[in-house]
């Protein structure tokens, strides 16, 4: 009984650790992109639904929308919580400000998609789903690429040492 | 409407050169555009013609949709017009090629303080024919929507709160189909993850008589009532719905003209469950089920009676029962497939009709369906489905059918 109630209590202890890593930050973040992947393709199904009326797919992809603007507000607050070490790029105050830019910007398209998903504008929905994808791009591209990038030139470096 | 307020808006495809971009990069970790996107298709949602003032917005959209069915014997893919073997003398495996279901719909949208007025009026072309495979192929204008929603408030004419709320994608109907458009006064509730509607809806009896013939009375006084609660989970979505039917005839004619001097009425009820639940990442199996007592008409396009009247004027319900279910897999982000089955059938009360009809009443229904379908650009779908059918009439005889169906359609 003893070895069960310590063994519950190390896993539980190490369920509330792995849920503060990094590593466990970039597997909700990658489950929260899976979300929007769902919701973007689910959108883009509405239009084949043959059985509904024209408001009734515009009734459809209003409650996506609002998803879709839920899960990315999410995914903002996560990414304006990351800490600077969790960045693996230079740690200087440009790169940060930057980086948190590319949050708030997300946050405000998620506002942005609400608002026009609650008034039924959905003809302008593209355009933030653009906007949205820009800036995750541009986002992956100064951050992880660059992470990539200085992890290959460690690789490099340590393998010319042990050469 | 200022003609000089009017600004002309062509909606074109935004983001093809946003795709090339995406996927022209030759990182080849997972990249937030592949996150995000997930598809080489564009992101899309609608195109079409939008005029707008200061206040409202008037869209105008549509479909173009060509059919080419091969079917073995030639009938109609109804619970009820499948052919019998013993009448399937028709042709087999003639071409017909058609594109009366394509759609043209036009919609507004008013902001008010009680929100957005919005108002949809959508045709095809499967009115009555007024020309012929010779020489126009004319088909006529049929209204199918006509309604104006404001705030939870829904009013015109549109689809049943019965109908199935998740449907198979497949190109032919399932043979259980719950399926009626109607004039309706409609409250609906949405929250985040439920939402509920309770429906007035036009009512119409449908009584099989001695003659094994399907007639309506006329004679409705109350509307038929609906409640239905859709809930939409992270893996799907799932509605249950609820019919309350006032069955009546008041000295209705029957089919061989005898005109009745007594009335009659019933209480019919049904419930129609549907649901669409993820599996393996995009892949779905979508189900739906009814049973009801007096459900009549709003199943396999009245391919059944909600009930039998006697030479008496007595109505006797009848119970219905029928089901479908269908898995959706998708071989990469263009091409997807259905395979579904789908069963229908009726309890007929055979007391008062005579054995020679017999063979006028439909007992059971079943059919089959698998398709590939295939999206290859945005709102376009390419698709080839087989079908196979079966009805069972109440004399013993059987009928089948096959039938093989090309579309191909785009909405604007």
């Amino acid at each position: 009984m003893i070895k069960l109630l310590l063994f519950s209590t190390i896993l539980l202890y190490s369920g509330c650790v792995v849920k503060e890593s990094p590593q466990c930050k970039a597997k909700e973040h990658m489950i929260k992109s899976e979300d929007l992947q769902h919701l973007i393709h689910e959108i883009d199904m509405v239009v084949y639904d043959k059985y509904k009326s024209e408001l009734q797919r515009d009734n459809k992809r209003q409650r996506y929308a609002l998803n879709l603007a839920q899960t990315i507000k999410e995914l903002a607050v996560d990414l304006e919580a990351v800490s600077p070490q969790e960045l693996h790029v230079t740690q200087n105050a440009e790169n940060i400000k930057i980086f948190k830019s590319f949050a708030e910007e997300l946050s405000a398209d998620a506002q942005q998609i609400q608002n026009i998903a609650q008034n039924y504008e959905l003809e302008n929905l593209p355009q933030y789903l653009d906007s949205i994808q820009n800036r995750c791009n541009a986002c992956h591209a100064t951050f992880r690429d660059n992470r990539k990038n200085n992890s290959r030139d460690n690789n490099k470096n340590f393998n010319r040492d042990t050469k | 409407m200022k003609p000089s307020t009017i600004i002309l808006v062509v909606t074109t495809p935004l983001l093809l050169s946003l795709c090339t971009t995406l996927f022209a990069n030759s990182y080849s970790a997972p990249s937030v555009t592949d996150d995000v996107s997930g598809s080489k298709a564009p992101v899309t949602l609608q195109s079409g013609i939008k005029l707008t003032t200061k206040e409202t917005q008037l869209s105008i959209g549509g479909r173009i949709q060509l059919h080419s069915i091969y079917a073995w014997p030639e009938g109609a893919f109804y619970a009820g017009k499948i052919p019998l073997e013993k009448n399937s003398a028709g042709e087999h495996g003639q071409l017909l090629m058609s594109a009366k279901d394509s759609r043209l719909w036009v919609k507004t949208r008013t902001p008010t303080k009680y929100g957005p007025i919005r108002a949809l009026i959508e045709t095809d072309f499967l009115g009555t024919a007024s020309g012929t495979e010779t020489n126009t192929n004319s088909h006529g204008l049929r209204l199918r929507h006509a309604y104006v929603q404001v705030g939870s408030l829904t009013l015109g004419q549109t689809n049943s709160a019965f109908n199935a709320y998740v449907t198979l994608d497949t190109i032919s109907f399932a043979i259980n189909h719950t399926f009626v458009r109607q004039p309706l006064i409609r409250y609906s509730k949405e929250y985040k993850t439920l939402a509920y509607d309770i429906s007035l809806e036009q009512p119409e009896t449908t009584l099989l008589d001695t003659s094994a013939a399907i007639i309506t009375p006329k004679d409705d006084a109350a509307p038929d009532i609906i409640t239905r609660l859709r809930y939409y989970p992270s893996w799907g979505e799932a509605s249950v719905a609820l019919i309350g039917r006032y069955i009546i005839q008041d000295k209705a004619t029957l089919s061989d003209g005898t005109q009745l001097t007594s009335s009659d009425a019933a209480f019919g009820w049904g419930t129609n469950i549907s649901a669409k639940i993820s599996t393996y990442k995009r892949d779905d199996i979508r189900f739906d089920v009814q049973y009801g007592v007096g459900l009549g008409r709003y199943t396999s396009f009245n391919s059944f009676a909600a009930g039998t009247i006697d030479n008496r004027g007595t109505i006797k319900l009848q119970s219905s029962l029928g089901g479908h279910i269908g898995y959706r897999h998708w071989w990469n982000k263009e091409l997807h497939s259905t395979l579904a089955i789908s069963y229908i059938e009726t309890k007929n009360n055979l007391q008062n009709i005579a054995i020679s009809n017999l063979d006028k009443v439909n007992k059971n229904a079943s059919s089959a369906q698998l398709n590939l379908l295939w999206i290859p650009l945005k709102n376009a779908l390419v698709g080839i489905e087989y079908d196979k059918a079966i009805r069972h009439v109440e004399s013993g005889d059987i009928g089948y059918m096959d039938m093989v169906v090309l579309l191909m359609r785009y909405d604007f």
